[in-house]
């Protein structure tokens, strides 16, 4: 059974270097996903305010002063007219206005067109201009752990880890198959008497090793461009990919074996996977959910990956602390490739 | 006369070959409505819920009564009680918990240990936690000391109610818009050329025009059943369209034009399927997904990423849907996307039709 295996392996191998468009795949994602994509994935604020003092205090003049000070806010005027500023911010020229009444009362205003950026550069000014008061009362003594930074690129780079390897290796195990299948190469092999189970572990572990190469580069080159350093083992890290890759390259074979061409199947294989990316925790983290969405984490595979990759690269944790999100894994890999075999002993 | 003969043609040919294959139909009507329902009120960007733990140095009475504070707030749960400040670390790895509260004797002792991994929920969950330990603090100690000073009022334009649809919608939108008119254009334009048709059809008096506009007539009629879906979406989100309607829905037009655009010039370029698929995806997707703005805001890019997200499609539409439904204005001040959507439409088809002129002759 071994030498079969190996013989698939090598005839994996040269059907990879024979085609040029998926080496474009495999050499490019990287470079797209991982050395550009992540440059635009933060959410530090760079807030443009107005303010209208209409008190004419010390409290105006204070307040400009104490929001060109922070490093959030990138532009702080005075400004003589309310009409002015929002014509401003109808052309998108400017994020927030403060208003100083003649009371001292303040008015924030702000541009609610993209709630995320809205509510930051909100809480950095009210922030900013709490400032004396919360240093004084306050009193609570909050400790940050797991800092990633403020601009939110390092918990962003490590979705796009899990992305890159999930669409190298799914897409290339889908048209692989899908290939196989519709020359006829999976009849012919079949009736060499080549068992389900032989064909499909050397379909899995060709692509989980292209899966993990991929992770590798992806890997070196956020740690290149970006300065991610992996606080967990590199090796919990690899076996935590191969634990990921085992349902989804289970899920592309189902796709690929159901599917009657290679467009079609590439395009129910991007439609799963933009479901499972969208509903997994890669933009809106679990808690801004609502609890029926939140429940679909438990078929998710891209939602146990995603949250265990970052406590492995930012937190640090060993894999005692993810028997939870394994068991989850093993669970669907295992339930997936139980119906690959069904089906392929099926229907040969 | 006989120009429109030959695109009718072609674009009953190109309806026939979509309808006949069910999962062409579910790709085109079933999947936009699903992406856009879903993932409207799946997408939130507001808190609602965070795990927390608690831990009492003391196991004193006010402490508890603090912990009963939190668990009464709805957004708040109260998940895990430690025993020891070494427990804490560890409790960051169980039931998603994302802050612990020690509380003391008074305020001054309450920490607050919150997972910072997050930037974005790390202050929602600092927010939510400071507030109801102020609170407490201000009901169980009252200090004749504490400096009251007014809470600034804060009003959201544009979206007063700050609803969580209105961010995730133009992008969604925009991602239903490129996979339709952008993937699904290019591939079946593609298709042409793996089969051999292409061959056949240079036989005939056929024009490169001809055949682009024949391909993408039958789009141009999808076009319309996704305003009406898209006018039905903002509807049942409760999205008003500020701006002029016509405006708003000549801005969608234009963006389905765009994709198709696109389409046509990678399948123009490119003679197998597989390399269509791949550089739509890879090319096109990703970077229009990540970098328009859909929920990175551009701003916020360093400036020469900022300028390449700036000049693309995808942006542009965002920047025009956000301009014109949003914030309602006319055409006088949103003209600038509209002018790069515009002008990269016709970019795209002319270096299309010229692909296509050479290829055909």
């Amino acid at each position: 059974m071994m030498k079969r295996i190996g013989n698939l392996l090598i005839k994996e191998f040269l059907q990879l270097v024979r085609t040029p468009a998926l080496l474009a795949i495999i050499v490019l994602s990287p470079l797209v996903i991982i050395g550009l994509v992540p440059f635009a994935m933060s959410n530090k604020v760079r807030c443009r305010v107005e303010v209208i003092d209409r008190s004419f205090s010390d409290a105006g003049r204070e307040a400009v002063a104490g929001l060109s000070g922070s490093k959030y806010i990138v532009s702080c005027v005075l400004s003589e007219s309310l009409q002015e500023s929002v014509a401003r911010m109808d052309r998108a020229e400017l994020d927030l206005i403060l208003i100083i009444e003649p009371d001292g009362r303040q008015t924030i205003l702000a541009d609610g067109t993209h709630n995320l950026n809205a509510t930051a550069s909100v809480w950095h000014v009210c922030k900013q201009l709490e400032k004396p008061r919360t240093e004084a009362t306050a009193g609570i003594r909050f400790h940050h752990l797991f800092s990633s930074g403020d601009d939110n690129t390092h918990y962003y780079l490590v979705s796009m880890l899990v992305l890159l390897v999930a669409i190298v290796s799914c897409s290339l195990i889908t048209v692989s198959v899908i290939s196989e299948k519709e020359s006829k190469m999976l009849e012919h092999l079949f009736s060499t008497g080549l068992r389900p189970s032989v064909y499909l572990a050397s379909k899995l572990l060709f692509f989980c090793f292209i899966g993990l190469l991929e992770l590798m580069a992806g890997l070196l080159l956020s740690r290149l461009v970006f300065s991610l350093h992996v606080a967990g083992s590199l090796l919990t890290l690899a076996f935590w990919g191969v634990c990921f890759m085992f349902p989804m390259l289970n899920l592309s074979f189902l796709i690929a074996y159901g599917s009657r061409s290679q467009v079609q199947a590439i395009f129910i294989l991007v439609f799963a996977l933009l479901i499972l990316i969208l509903l997994s925790t890669m933009f809106a983290p679990l808690d801004h959910m609502s609890d029926l969405f939140a429940s679909t984490r438990f078929v998710n595979p891209f939602f146990w990956m995603i949250d265990g990759s970052w406590m492995i690269i930012l937190k640090g944790y060993a894999f005692g602390s993810l028997l939870p999100h394994f068991g989850m894994l093993l669970g669907m890999g295992a339930a997936l490739t139980f119906l690959n075999l069904f089906i392929l002993q099926k229907s040969n | 006369m006989r120009t429109r003969k030959v695109i009718r043609s072609i674009a009953v040919k190109e309806f026939r070959h979509i309808l006949r294959d069910p999962v062409s139909c579910l790709l085109l009507f079933l999947m936009p409505v699903i992406i856009l329902v879903i993932f409207g009120y799946a997408l939130s960007f507001e808190l609602n819920h965070v795990n927390i733990a608690v831990l009492s140095r003391d196991r004193s009475v006010s402490s508890e009564k603090l912990f009963l504070r939190l668990d009464a707030n709805p957004k708040i749960r109260i998940v895990k009680r430690l025993y020891d400040m070494r427990d804490i670390e560890e409790a960051f790895a169980s039931r998603n918990i994302r802050a612990v509260v020690v509380a003391g004797e008074g305020l001054g002792e309450t920490e607050v240990f919150v997972d910072a991994m997050i930037p974005m929920l790390a202050m929602s969950t600092e927010n939510l936690l400071g507030e109801v330990i102020l609170r407490n603090a201000a009901e169980t100690h009252p200090s004749p000391n504490v400096q009251e000073l007014p809470e600034p009022r804060i009003r959201y334009l544009y979206n007063p109610a700050l609803k969580k649809e209105y961010m995730p919608v133009p992008g969604l939108i925009m991602m239903v818009f490129l996979l339709v008119y952008s993937i699904m254009l290019g591939v079946s334009v593609n298709r042409e050329k793996v089969q051999g048709c292409i061959r056949l059809l240079r036989l005939t008096p056929m024009r490169a025009s001809d055949l682009m506009a024949g391909k993408t007539a039958p789009y141009f009629l999808i076009a319309f059943f996704h305003l009406g879906m898209i006018f039905l979406v903002c509807r049942l989100f409760g999205i008003e369209i500020l701006g002029n309607r016509m405006l708003f829905f000549g801005i969608c037009f234009l963006f389905a034009v765009c994709c198709m655009s696109l389409g046509l010039l990678i399948s123009a370029c490119f003679d197998r399927q597989l390399d269509v698929l791949i550089l739509c995806w890879i090319i096109l997707f990703i970077p229009n997904v990540f970098m328009s703005g859909f929920i990175f805001p551009v701003s916020t890019m360093p400036p020469a990423i900022g300028a390449v997200a700036r000049s693309m499609p995808g942006t542009a539409f965002i920047d025009a849907f956000r301009d014109v439904a949003y914030k309602g204005n006319s055409l006088s001040v949103a003209f600038r996307p509209i002018l790069i959507l515009a002008g990269e439409t016709l970019g795209f088809t002319l270096l299309s039709y010229v692909i296509f002129s050479i290829r055909l002759r």
